[in-house]
């Protein structure tokens, strides 16, 4: 059984047709890039599973459980991580109030498992623990990527959807990152990366979804 | 021989009007800054707070409690204002206007003002009201000639106090930063799990205490009728103005600033005394209209 | 029939309207509706300011007060009696007036705009308020008995031969002309330029086209329309109070222009109407909790047909049509 299974998935932004009959299935533990051009649907698609967008029709099945109607809330609740386009930080927050906001609104979490699931966060970007009491506008952008992605981490989610982690970042940065895609994979977390250049997604990804004016053009699978 | 009375009357009348504008104008950002709705009925949740005052009061004395219960009476009936408002207002008629224009949302809040000025008449009747015992009890301090009823001191104390704990709430509690995160990206909040419809609720209701505490602690000083609160109102909005919209912070110093005014210019030219809010107030638009502290919502 | 002629139709039969309705109904009917078309004077205003503009304004009250204190204040200290002269100062103040706040006014959008009209309608009260051995403070000013050329009353039955009163047909006379002016401005270039800013205000001026000049002819236009009302309401009401600025008047107005859809002249005219009919037998019916029944209707309307009354127009008048179509 897959991890999330997209079928038939049509989304409407303001009476605009932007997901067009989207369906492809993301087994446990894979890392999928979702690769188009500006304005393709990646954003769209990673809103509607996290659950921003609403579903005009088709399904989406979360751990053998149809979520297509489930709020935000639940959903996160279920433990999806997102990390969206554009960093999002709080940025008159500290670093660390940042990554740990997630954690004060969910009821599950025991304190020392927040503790734990930190300390793991900061091993994989120990370039941000040094910053963990700032405010979150002085760092730089890549330091403010990891934030975002800190922050989307922190509950150690079983999916994890990351979109254009990578926008914008000098390209010693993106390796950087892409190593850091690896350790959270070793650590079981499914993954949907949402890029506009497939270049280094390629080597780590199990399969690479392409998609074009919110249609899926084709898979590729890759390992 | 120095003689001070015009100096202290502008401190202590400077202090006591900061803290009754910004109890009014720092719930009214709250409710601004994080639902991003201009509530035009805060004055009204004012008078609310006053009214019930009276009542619990009036009940507390007939009670034959003494009179220094009556200073709780006051609290109680302003927090119990607050949060019956809070707690019936948000969820019945403001979250059906979230999605709404700007315009329409100002309507509602007028028009939810009309309404509470009337039950305010309907259950308390028309004419003038007020409870004195509470401010003739602790008598008078006489420094340097003047009189100062004492009572302005348990407002001013209750007052600040009520303020600094609303400044720790906000800013060095996760509720207070759950609250500041949907302020500032109600989108990734949601994105997050936070439970934006309880955050609205509860910044509401605690927008909303402010005020009711605001009014109940003014009620024994005044002659209490329905319609008293629009003048009010319009001063709070002077002050977000001023402050920076959404800018809790803003809203204090604005407080301060518009109270010193007021009390400098009653001494030099008192006839300009209610216009020199809305004079800088439309000075603080024209030359710096994100208000003095650069507000960062709008 | 040309268009002129179709036009010029329209106003000849409304006006035969109003004249009719004043010949079927008592004095007082005709007081109310009287202020109702002055009312309909602002919100027109308005729904230029609001509907073509996106300006929302919060102190046209202080146009109306400057209208009508520059009546009530020649009359006081240079004892002027004829109507035509006041009625021409009072157009003069407020549309001078309205210059002069709208350069101020005009440089800011949206919430600012709001807030800064609101700040100078309060200031305006403050001052007829504080001021009160010019402005008579909260009792206001008397106006009295005023003549048009010396022989036509402004209050008064000199034509009882038609069963109007003297005020009421003096303020349709001016209603009508007014409701020709409008349109004219709402057909004019300049509103073409308004509706372009509203939506794009960027894309109009890589276009070449000054947005703060046009904000500004909407915000006079509004302006005079508005000291025209409270002139004219010196004359039907013979008494003129500071509350005419206070930050609730002008909330009232902005209140009916949305009432009335906010985009469209009859709309304006409908709710004006519409408004104060109900504001005036509620006020008989409860002398105390009129504002609770005012402000639930408004409550509901605005909840759940937010296009105003041009929304429920349109709605009967689209269901009729189905209706009459399909038969």
């Amino acid at each position: 059984m897959s991890l999330l299974e997209l079928i038939d998935i049509n989304v409407y932004i303001s009476n605009l047709h932007i997901l067009r009959g989207i369906s492809y299935n993301i087994e446990a533990g894979e890392i999928v890039g979702l690769v188009g051009h500006n304005g393709a649907g990646k954003t769209s698609t990673l809103k509607t599973i996290i659950g921003l967008l609403p579903l005009r029709s088709g399904k989406i099945i979360y751990d053998g459980e149809d979520i297509s109607t489930l709020p935000v809330k639940k959903r996160v609740e279920k433990n999806i991580g997102y990390s969206p386009e554009d960093r999002r930080l709080i940025y008159d927050l500290t670093v660390k109030e940042n990554i740990l906001l997630p954690c004060w609104v969910s009821s599950s979490l025991k304190k020392s498992t927040i503790e734990k699931n930190l300390e793991t966060v900061y091993k994989i970007f120990p370039e941000i623990k040094e910053f963990s009491d700032r405010k979150a506008k002085y760092l730089s952008g890549g330091q403010q990527k990891m934030v975002s992605i800190a922050r989307a981490l922190i509950t150690m989610p079983k999916l994890l959807l990351l979109d254009e982690p990578c926008e914008g970042l000098a390209p010693m940065l993106i390796k950087r990152l892409f190593k850091s895609f690896k350790e959270i994979k070793e650590l079981g977390i499914t993954m949907i990366i949402a890029e506009s250049n497939p270049s280094y997604l390629k080597h780590i990804a199990n399969k690479i979804v392409y998609i074009e004016r919110g249609r899926v053009k084709e898979v590729v699978q890759i390992a | 021989m120095l003689d001070s009375t015009p100096v202290t009357m502008l401190a202590m009348n400077t202090l006591i009007y900061t803290v009754i504008l910004a109890l009014i104008s720092v719930g009214l950002n709250m409710i601004l800054g994080i639902l991003r709705i201009l509530n035009v009925a805060h004055g009204v949740f004012m008078a609310v707070g006053a009214y019930l005052s009276i009542t619990l009061v009036r009940f507390f004395l007939s009670s034959r409690l003494p009179v220094a219960t009556t200073y709780l009476a006051l609290i109680l009936a302003g927090l119990i204002a607050g949060v019956l408002i809070g707690f019936i207002i948000e969820p019945a008629i403001l979250r059906r206007i979230y999605s709404r224009i700007e315009v329409h949302q100002l309507l509602v809040t007028f028009a939810l003002m009309l309404i509470i000025e009337d039950l305010i008449k309907f259950i308390w009747g028309p004419q003038s009201q007020i409870v004195t015992e509470p401010y003739l009890y602790l008598g008078v301090l006489n420094i340097g000639g003047l009189s100062y009823p004492l009572y302005y001191l348990f407002l001013m104390a209750v007052g600040y106090l009520i303020l600094l704990l609303t400044y720790l709430i906000l800013n060095h509690t996760k509720l207070g930063k759950i609250f500041l995160a949907t302020a500032y990206d109600r989108e990734i909040s949601v994105a997050l799990g936070i439970d934006v419809k309880k955050v609205y609720t509860y910044a509401f209701t605690l927008g909303a205490t402010l005020t009711t505490l605001g009014g109940a602690l003014m009620s024994p000083t005044l002659s209490l009728q329905p319609g008293f609160s629009t003048d009010y109102i319009v001063l709070a909005f002077a002050v977000v103005v001023v402050g920076g919209l959404g800018d809790v912070k803003g809203a204090f110093i604005a407080s301060l600033l518009m109270a010193f005014a007021r009390a400098l210019i009653v001494i030099v030219i008192p006839e300009l005394e209610l216009a020199t809010v809305f004079i800088i107030m439309l000075f603080t638009i024209l030359l710096r209209p994100e208000g003095i502290l650069k507000g960062r919502k709008t | 029939m040309t268009a002129t002629t179709t036009l010029l139709l329209k106003y000849f039969l409304s006006y035969a309207c109003l004249l009719v309705v004043g010949f079927l109904t008592t004095r007082h009917i005709q007081f109310i509706l009287a202020l109702a078309l002055i009312y309909s004077l602002v919100v027109i205003g308005l729904v230029i300011l609001i509907g073509y503009a996106g300006l929302v304004s919060f102190g046209q009250g202080a146009f109306y007060a400057i209208g009508g204190y520059s009546v009530g204040l020649m009359i006081k200290y240079f004892g002027i009696q004829n109507a035509e002269i006041l009625l021409i100062l009072g157009i003069l103040t407020s549309t001078v007036m309205s210059l002069v706040i709208g350069l101020a006014c005009t440089r800011t959008r949206r919430i600012a705009f709001a807030m800064i009209t609101l700040a100078f309608g309060m200031i305006i009260y403050t001052i007829l308020l504080k001021f009160y051995r010019f402005t008579g403070g909260t009792d206001g000013l008397r106006i009295p008995l005023l003549k048009f050329g010396g022989v036509f009353p402004v209050r008064g039955y000199s034509l009882s031969l038609f069963n109007l009163t003297n005020e009421y047909f003096i303020i349709i006379t001016v209603f009508i002309f007014i409701l020709f002016l409008s349109e004219r401005f709402i057909h004019s270039p300049i509103s073409y330029t308004l509706r372009a800013i509203k939506d794009a205000e960027v894309k109009a001026v890589s276009l070449g086209i000054s947005p703060a000049k046009a904000y500004l002819i909407a915000f006079i236009y509004a302006g005079f329309l508005a000291g025209l009302a409270g002139t004219l309401y010196a004359f039907l009401n013979a008494h003129i109070d500071p509350n005419m600025t206070y930050w609730t008047t002008s909330a009232e107005f902005v209140f009916i222009t949305i009432l009335g859809g906010g985009s469209g002249i009859p709309g304006a005219i409908f709710a004006s109407i519409l408004f104060l009919f109900l504001k005036t037998y509620l006020l008989a019916y409860t002398a105390y909790y009129w504002q609770f029944a005012i402000g639930i209707i408004f409550l509901l309307i605005i909840l759940l047909a937010p296009s105003g009354l041009t929304g429920i127009i349109d709605k009967i008048t689209r269901s009729l049509k189905k209706a009459l179509t399909k038969s």
